[in-house]
This record gives C-alpha cells, structure tokens and sequence, in this order.
C-alpha cells in the first residue's frame, strides 16, 4: 500500500475508533469526544494561572493511561486528548492576559502589553477576538508545516543516518538544548548532567542495577513519568505554595472593564494580516529546533512587529504597549505556531523538543505498537504500516482541534475569564494530592510517591538557584537512547572507540555540537 | 574567605565537587563492569561510561558556572531551608497516615487482615482519605497562615472525589496504600 | 458496634466471593483477597497484552480478582525478586520467561535467584524464534549470509538478551565468521533496526511473522531445537553447529511453599483461559498458538534449563 492509502486510513482510524455514543445512528467515536474534551480543558488550564498546558498534560496521561490501557485503541483517544490540551492552553493563555494582566501561561506575557490597555480602553471582547484569530492561524499554518515535513526529514534521517550518525544527533540535540535554554550555558549543562545521571540508576547491561546502593526499591531505575512530574509538577508547587506563604496571597483580580467591545471588521483583519503571517512563519521555525519554546517566539514576533509598526504607524494609531491589536496578533500567532512544529524533531527523530512535546513523547512510549522516530514513515512495500496510520491519525486529530479551534474556541474563550478567580492556595495542594494519586496508580508503590516528592525538591531547588529544569528532563529522556545508540554503534562499528568522529556526518554533528556550546558561552550574558 | 562566594559561585563550585564524587568513588563502588569491557572476545562498552559522561558533563557546567556567575545570582536562602522542612515533616507524616490508617483501623475494628480487604470499601478509602485530607489542609493552612474548618472541607471533599473518580470505574486500579499491603 | 463492624466486613468479602462461590465448590481453593500479577514485560507490549487478557479470562471464569502490575528489567529478574518476599498463598503470580529462571538467574549471580525459590504454574506459549534477515540484503539461506561474511563484509548481528549474545557468537563460531553482536532492548528493536539497515540480521520471536510472508523479511535459520513452523526448511541451531537453542517459553510462576490445591487450581485457571476467548486468539496471533507445560514437566524443564545455562556460558566465554 502507498502513502496515499495509509494518509486515508489513518483518517479514518480517528472517526471509526471504538464508539462513544450515536447520535441519529451515526456513531461518534471516542477519539472525537477525546479530543473535544481536551481542548476545552485545555482552554480552562490555559486561562488559569499557575496551571499551564504542560502541566495538565502530565497530570492527565497517567489518569488516561489508566483508563485506556496499553493497547493500540488507547493510542488516538489519549494522543487526540493531549494534542487538545496543548492547543487549548496555548489560546487560553491570553485570556487573562487580556482581561486581569496576569498571563495564564508564561508565553502569554507579552499578551498582555497590548492586550490589557484594549482591555482598559472598553476592547476587551475585541482583543480576545484579534488573539483567537492569531493563535488559531498560526497554529493551522505550523501544522501544515508539520504534515509537509516530519515524513520527509523521517526519510532522510533513514536513508542517511546509521548508528553512529544516530549518537551524534541525540549528542547535538542536548548540547543544543542545554546551551539555549535559560540563561547560562554553565547551569543548562549541570542540569543536563544531572539528568543523564538520573537515566544511569538501576539500568546498564549488567545484571547488577548500577548505582542503587543495592537498593531494592531503586532496582527498577526511576519510572519516567514519575520524576518528571516530579520536577515538572511537584517542583512548581512547592516552590508556588512557599511563594504565597512569603509574600501573602494576592486577592482575586478585578476585571478591567465588562467584557464587551467593538467588532473586527474586515479592513482590519487585512491589517492585522502581514503580521499574524511573519510571526507564523518565526513561531514554526522556532517550533522545530529543540529546546528553545514558545516563550521566545512570542518575544521574537512582538519585537519584529513594531520594529515594522513603528516604521508605517499613522499618528492616530496607539503604540505597541498602548493597546496595539497588531501586538497581540504578533505575539499569539508566534507562540501558537510553536505548538505543530515542536512534532516535527518529536516525530522523525524522537527528540523532544520543549516541555509539551515530553508530555506527548511519553504518552506515545506508554502506549505499545508507537515509537517516534525514523521508522514511524517507512512505507512496507506489501501490506501496510500501523505507525504510519497512527501517524495520519494523530495529523487527522491536530486538524480536526484546529476547526474546533475555528469554530468553538473564540465563544468558549470568552466564557472562561472567570478561572482566574480560582484560589492559587486551595488549587495548588489539589494539584499536589492529584498528581501524587496519579503516579500511585501507576506504579502501585509508596516508594514512587516518595520518588516523586524527591524529585519535586530537586526541581524546587533548581528554580530556587535560576537553573531551567527543562535540560534535566530532556536529557532523563534521552539519556538512555544516547547509551543504548552509542552501545549499539560501537559494536556494530566492531569496537571503533572514534565512531563518532570517523563517520563525516557523525562528526560534523559533533563539531556542531561543541560550536553551539561554545558560541551561546560568548554571548553576553543577559 | 566563603564570605566573597555568590550564589553562582557556590553552585557551580557544589556541582565540581559532585561530578568528581560521582566519577572517582560512586560510579567505582556501586558499578560492576569498568568503561569498557570484554565479553566473548569482543570489546564492548562497559556500564560505567554512561555515569562517567553525566559526571563529566556535570563538571563541565559546574566549572562554567563557577567562571561565568551571572549577574543576578540567585540562591537557596536559609528560609528556603526551612521551607523545606516544613514541607518534609507535612508530606512524611501525610504520607505514614495514608499507608496506615487503613490497616490500624482494620485491625481494631475487625478480625480479617486489611491485606483481604484492599479492594473493599469502605476499608480501601481509609487511608487515603486520611493522608490526602491531612496533606491538603495543611498546606492550605500553611499558605493562609491559619487552620480552618474550610480548609479541612476542601482537603476531604478533594480526596473523597479522587477515591472515587478512580476506584468506581476502574476494577485494576488501586489507591495509595493498597498496593503495598 | 464493633460485633456489627465485623459483621459487616464479613459481610462484604462474602458478598465479594459470592461470585466464585460455585467455582470454588469445584475445586475446594479460592484466593484469599485479590491476586496480584506481577508482568516482567513492558506495557503495552505482546507478551503484557496476553497477561492481561488471561487475566480478564480467568476473573470472567472464576470470578478472582486479578489485578496486574509492571515490574520489569533485568530479564525478569526484578519481578522475581519481588515474587520471591511475597506470600505463598496464591495471591501472588508473576509472568516471566523461562529464560529469567534459567540463563539470567545464573548471570545475575548476586540476587539468588533459583527454580527452587518458585512454584511452576504453567507456560502459555513458546517463542517461534528465528535468525532473520532482510529480503533485499540478498540472502535466501542461512548459507549465503555466511558466505558474505567470509567475502569479507561485516556483518551486525542484533540481539535482546545475554543467552541469545551467547548463541549469536556460538554461532558464528561455528561457522568461522565473527558477528558483531549488538545487544537491543527487546525484539521489535530487532525488527527496526534489521529494517532500517542499522542491523544486518538478527534474533526475532514470533514478531517476523508478518514481514517473513509478506516478504520483506527472510527466516535464515530456526534458532530452535526443531524448525519454525512458518520456515520449516530453515536449518535448526544443531544443524549449524551449535548444541544449545533459544527454546524459551512465557511462564506464570508462584513463590515457593505455594499449597498444592492453590497450584492445581492458579495451573488450572490459568491455562484454560490462555486457550480461551480473547486471550487465546491474541497468543495465536502473536505467538503462534498455545504451549501448555505444567506440574512436574515445568519443575523438571525450569530445573534443566538452569542446569545448562552454565554451560552455554562457558561455550561462549
């Protein structure tokens, strides 16, 4: 079967999955309402701040493993909630940034530059309405991208890369995620260490589990999901909840006017137009080097945009800062045009890319019969793929959160203001009891509870001393990819202890490497 | 002379000491096999190397870290310090609640073990219900700065849901303690 | 109140086992609280999936409470190092290989891990293992990759575990080439590297099926003791020169002391549901059918198994 032939099927997979429920006899399938949920959720995550999309990403794929299973059913269901929840928190995020000036999501934050004085000035209905179109027209465009190029990077990757080539590109992806993200090289690579050093415990060849003190507990090494929401989840909280019992907490925030306001008319959207298209384009590039987020593309876009406002602003105009809609369409379409390219590294090389594609990459391990990497786009020449078909499902359901993002996410974002009214001390023990229920479930011990809680330190320590936790989970993931490759390369080259160096590509990945290290070390430190 | 170190300083000078720690007495005591190894004539890579390259990369940064602090160094204060034992002795005791509440409780109220009785309501919500209550409403009072019968509420109504969110419709699932009895 | 507690608690596990209640006339032995099922396997994967449909299986005939859970890593040796501590009273079983009991429980010399330390339940299916290769390296017979060896190509050979590393250089051995034997984890990493060209040939167990007759994929030899049933032409392990196979069977085994009713009845509850339903069609599907081993031929396999794995380690050294 060709591509074509698996492109229909795995269009299929999304709407005749097992059935939730029919209406007029036509059923609907559970992937549907999977992914309808989720997107919604994800638009009330979004839009409360101090819960963001990846962390309810985390909480909620061991509650859905747990509901759907292992097996390859589960796969859409589960994905299609999670591609909604990213999607939604992505719009959510502006909400209220627009309505309180408190970002729902960090990538929210120069939201609300533009977007609370429209608020201010009576315009709060229109500038959510500028933010929805923006964030929805770069998200679309991004995942067009997408769809245009996993398979086609997927191919090269295959027909070019063997086991050393392989080591190499895991070793550049880290350099370069531990030399970009935050500020300094010297805390991304600590970080990096420790996080190679956390996928070392209990796994290795040998029959000893290395470096567990003859620990039986540790005998299985950490469970993946655990220590992430460990840092991830339990690190945010502690370190949230300790900010409310220093500093007080802040009474609920007042909306600045009645969410009410003028029409976008169309004249305007063809304004708006050049700058949604730039910050697109900057969105989805940056989407697809890993390691570098939303948060930059949406400064980025911002920061072109009056750059070019500035040149072309008539006099009546308001400055960026002052309630520019182009502020708001330049900042939402760059971080929403993050969230499709971010799949591409995730699907073709198996390399995550920021904290959102982690969430989708373990939810694609935890589920059998899925691994992102190369082997997801081989077209067999008799029969047919099951990756492959997974794969067009996943791109059906992305498209399918796109139209409900069309048609439903400007109406529901607007109802959804009201989530910054919840109260960040009773919200964030919740969250703590949740995530904790949640890893027990999956693990059925105690001691994965206390891991987590262990690793919740670690990251509180690390956000306490300004070190991005990120690199540390990143390189959890891939750590032992990096060994098992260079193991495999190393024996399959016979024993060659410079395969790194004595295959071309391996090596120019190599000096890429170390080039990225060493030209963010002579940057200017911020 | 500590008296001059910043925040910067101090961590990148931490993870020095840690990475040399890991790659010259833990990674040689608690690993079998060397950097490389031979098995049936052939040469292969041993189970220390991976730890050794983590530690390396560890030193690396550190030494980084330690030239280059940045500006506006941040660090852990001695009030973090006491945060973080607050938040021990809470999640610790939360934690003993809910793996023996349920089997205390058990044992004075009936003769069958708890270890029958974990899939059993009410016996299997007990400790949970417990220890989550308990982890809840103490956090929400540590960050109101009082205790109050709301933050009780909020803490069993939060944990009753979860116990039942999971348990109902799911027969494989299991609560914390239950599958540690 | 107390009296009425305890009435009410026995009320409920009554009400609990009510259900098994006709079974258990039967067979005079029932669970005493929930079954724990301890899988040696990755979730999500073929040898997990029949787990836990035998598990459905056998609660839909019996009515016991079967809940599985994870414990993987080391060949299995971690899920038995957990079995071992846990009591022997039925309610806990683990789903391992014959392997983790024989050739690993001998390498991991430390964790005092032997079939003595188990009860033997019953095997439910056997690994249809075989050398596999792919169709466009160009090789029909095992010969023929021999012959490119010795023409000089370097051949990387994937395994998943340290028997089958022993077995790949034993047979190299014997047939004068050196393989560079690349360990991996698990057999569809075998399959994905031997597709993707990062592995010339390599150990799969059952998992070729679909490629070796759609003919992407070739079976060179049966690693067996007899031949593959999808290749019966492939020449078996003794007829390359190699005394020892990679026969291997998934097993359900109990801690040691287990009662013998509770044994009658765990062997007979689980190997009729591995027959049966759901669970019977997804063994066949992905193993090739069922092999039901129990009672004193498992005790007396599992013990030879472990007897011989010095052995072969001594072979391969």
């Amino acid at each position: 079967m060709g591509i074509w032939d698996h492109a229909v099927m795995g269009f299929m997979s999304v709407f005749s999955g097992p059935e939730a429920f029919s209406i007029l006899g036509v059923g609907i399938s559970i992937t549907l309402i999977m992914i309808l949920t989720g997107f919604l959720m994800g638009i009330t995550v979004g839009a409360t701040p101090g819960l963001a999309g990846p962390m309810a990403m985390a909480i909620a794929l061991p509650i859905l493993i747990s509901i759907f299973g292992f097996s390859q059913d589960a796969f859409l269901p589960v994905m299609g909630f999670l591609i909604g929840i990213m999607k939604g928190a992505t719009l959510g995020g502006s909400v209220p940034a627009i309505l309180f000036n408190t970002p729902g999501t960090p990538d929210a934050y120069m939201t609300t530059l533009d977007g609370y004085p429209m608020a201010q000035k009576g315009q709060a209905k229109k500038a959510l309405k500028v933010a929805h179109l923006s964030s929805v027209s770069g998200d679309t465009f991004s995942d067009v991208v997408l769809v245009l190029c996993a398979p086609f990077l997927a191919v090269l990757v295959e027909s070019y890369l063997d086991l050393p080539e392989k080591a190499a590109l895991l070793i550049l992806s880290l350099a370069f995620i531990a030399a970009v993200i935050g500020g300094s090289v010297g805390k991304g690579l600590i970080s990096m260490g420790l996080g190679l050093l956390a996928a070392m415990i209990a796994t290795g060849e040998d029959f000893y589990p290395r470096l567990t003190m003859g620990s039986p507990a540790l005998a299985e090494g950490f469970p993946i999901a655990t220590a992430i929401l460990g840092v991830l989840i339990l690190g945010e909280v502690f370190k949230s909840i300790e900010d409310m019992i220093r500093s007080g907490i802040q009474s609920a925030p007042r909306p600045a006017a009645t969410v009410a306001g003028d029409r976008l008319s169309f004249a305007e959207i063809r304004r708006l137009a050049p700058h949604i298209a730039r910050s697109s384009v900057i969105g989805t590039i940056i989407g697809a080097l890993p390691g570098i987020g939303s948060t930059l593309a949406a400064t980025l876009g911002y920061a072109f945009a009056r750059a070019r406002y500035d040149n072309k602003r008539s006099a009546s105009d308001p400055r960026f800062g002052e309630g520019a809609p182009e502020g708001i369409a330049a900042t939402e379409a760059a971080n929403s045009a993050v969230s499709g390219a971010n799949l591409i590294p995730v699907l073709s090389l198996g390399i995550p890319g920021n904290a959102a594609a982690v969430f989708l990459i373990l939810g694609m391990e935890s589920i059998g019969g899925f691994n992102p990497g190369p082997a997801v786009f081989r077209v067999p020449s008799d029969g047919f793929n099951p990756e492959l078909i997974m794969a067009f499902g996943l791109f059906t359901a992305m498209f399918l959160t796109n139209g409900l993002n069309w048609t439903i996410g400007g109406v529901f974002m607007r109802a959804v203001g009201v989530m910054a009214r919840v109260p960040k001390e009773v919200l964030l023990p919740v969250v703590l009891l949740l995530t904790l229920t949640a890893i027990y479930v999956q693990e059925n011990t105690m001691a994965a509870m206390w891991i987590a809680v262990g690793f919740g330190v670690l990251g509180y320590i690390m956000r306490r001393v300004g070190m991005s936790p990120l690199p540390f989970v990143i390189a959890f993931i891939l750590g032992g990819k990096l060994e098992e490759t260079a193991r495999q390369a190393f024996a399959a080259t016979g024993g060659d202890a410079f395969f790194l160096f004595t295959h071309p590509i391996a090596a120019a990945f190599m000096v890429m490497s170390l080039a990225v290290i060493v030209f963010n070390l002579r940057k200017p430190s911020p | 002379m500590f008296k001059h170190l910043t925040g910067d300083k101090w961590l990148g000078l931490t993870a020095v000491i840690a990475a040399l720690l890991l790659i010259f007495v833990w990674v040689p005591l608690d690993i079998d096999t060397g950097l490389v190894e031979k098995v049936r004539r052939q040469i292969r890579l041993g189970d220390s190397l991976g730890p050794v390259t983590a530690g390396v990369v560890i030193l690396l940064g550190g030494i980084l870290t330690w030239m280059r602090p940045s500006a506006d160094p941040q660090s852990l204060s001695v009030d973090n310090l006491k945060w973080m034992a607050t938040l021990a002795v809470t999640i610790t005791v939360s934690f003993v609640v809910m793996r023996f509440a349920g089997p205390m409780v058990t044992s004075l109220l009936t003769d069958t073990p708890y270890r029958a009785l974990r899939a059993t309501p009410p016996w299997n919500y007990i400790g949970y219900i417990a220890g989550g209550a308990l982890l809840v409403a103490t956090l929400i009072s540590l960050a109101r700065r009082k205790v109050s019968l709301s933050a009780a509420l909020v803490g069993i109504i939060a944990s009753l849901v979860f116990a039942l969110l999971y348990d109902l419709p799911f027969d494989d699932l299991q609560l914390p303690p239950n599958g540690d009895v | 109140m107390k009296t009425l507690i305890k009435a009410a608690a026995a009320a409920a596990l009554l009400t609990a086992s009510a259900t098994t209640a006709s079974f258990a006339d039967g067979h005079g032995w029932k669970p005493e609280g929930p079954i724990k099922m301890i899988i040696a396997f990755a979730a999500g994967g073929g040898a997990d999936t029949s787990g836990r449909l035998i598990a459905d299986e056998v609660t839909a005939a019996t009515g016991w409470d079967i809940i599985p859970e994870q414990i993987t890593g080391k060949g299995g040796i971690n899920a038995l190092l957990a079995l071992k501590d846990m009591p022997a009273d039925g309610t806990s079983i683990a789903l391992v290989v014959t392997e983790s009991l024989g050739y690993n429980a001998v390498a991991a010399e430390g964790a005092g891990i032997t079939p003595g330390g188990f009860t033997g339940l019953t095997t439910t299916a056997g690994f249809q293992m075989g050398v596999v290769a792919k169709a466009d390296k160009g090789w029909a017979t095992f010969a023929d990759m021999i012959a490119a060896a010795k023409a000089g190509e370097d051949l990387s050979f994937g395994v998943m575990s340290p028997k089958l590393a022993d077995l790949a250089y034993l047979l190299g051995e014997a047939n004068g080439v050196e393989f560079n034997i690349v360990s991996v984890r698990g057999g569809k990493a075998v399959m994905n590297g031997v597709t993707a060209g990062d592995l010339d040939v390599g150990f799969m167990a059952g998992i070729q099926g679909k490629g070796v007759a759609s003919g992407d994929l070739v079976n060179l030899a049966s690693a067996l003791s007899e031949p593959l049933k999808q290749t019966p032409e492939a020449p078996k392990m003794s007829d390359l020169g190699v005394e020892f196979s990679a026969d291997g069977y998934f097993v359900f085994v109990a801690p040691a002391g287990l009662p013998d009713d509770a044994r009658k009845a765990l062997t007979d509850a689980l190997s009729t549901a591995a027959n049966t339903g759901k669970a019977g069609g997804m063994i066949e599907k992905a193993f090739g059918g069922t092999t039901i081993i129990t009672g004193d031929d498992l005790d007396a396999l599992l013990q030879s198994d472990y007897d011989s794995s010095g052995a072969l380690m001594k072979a391969a050294e």
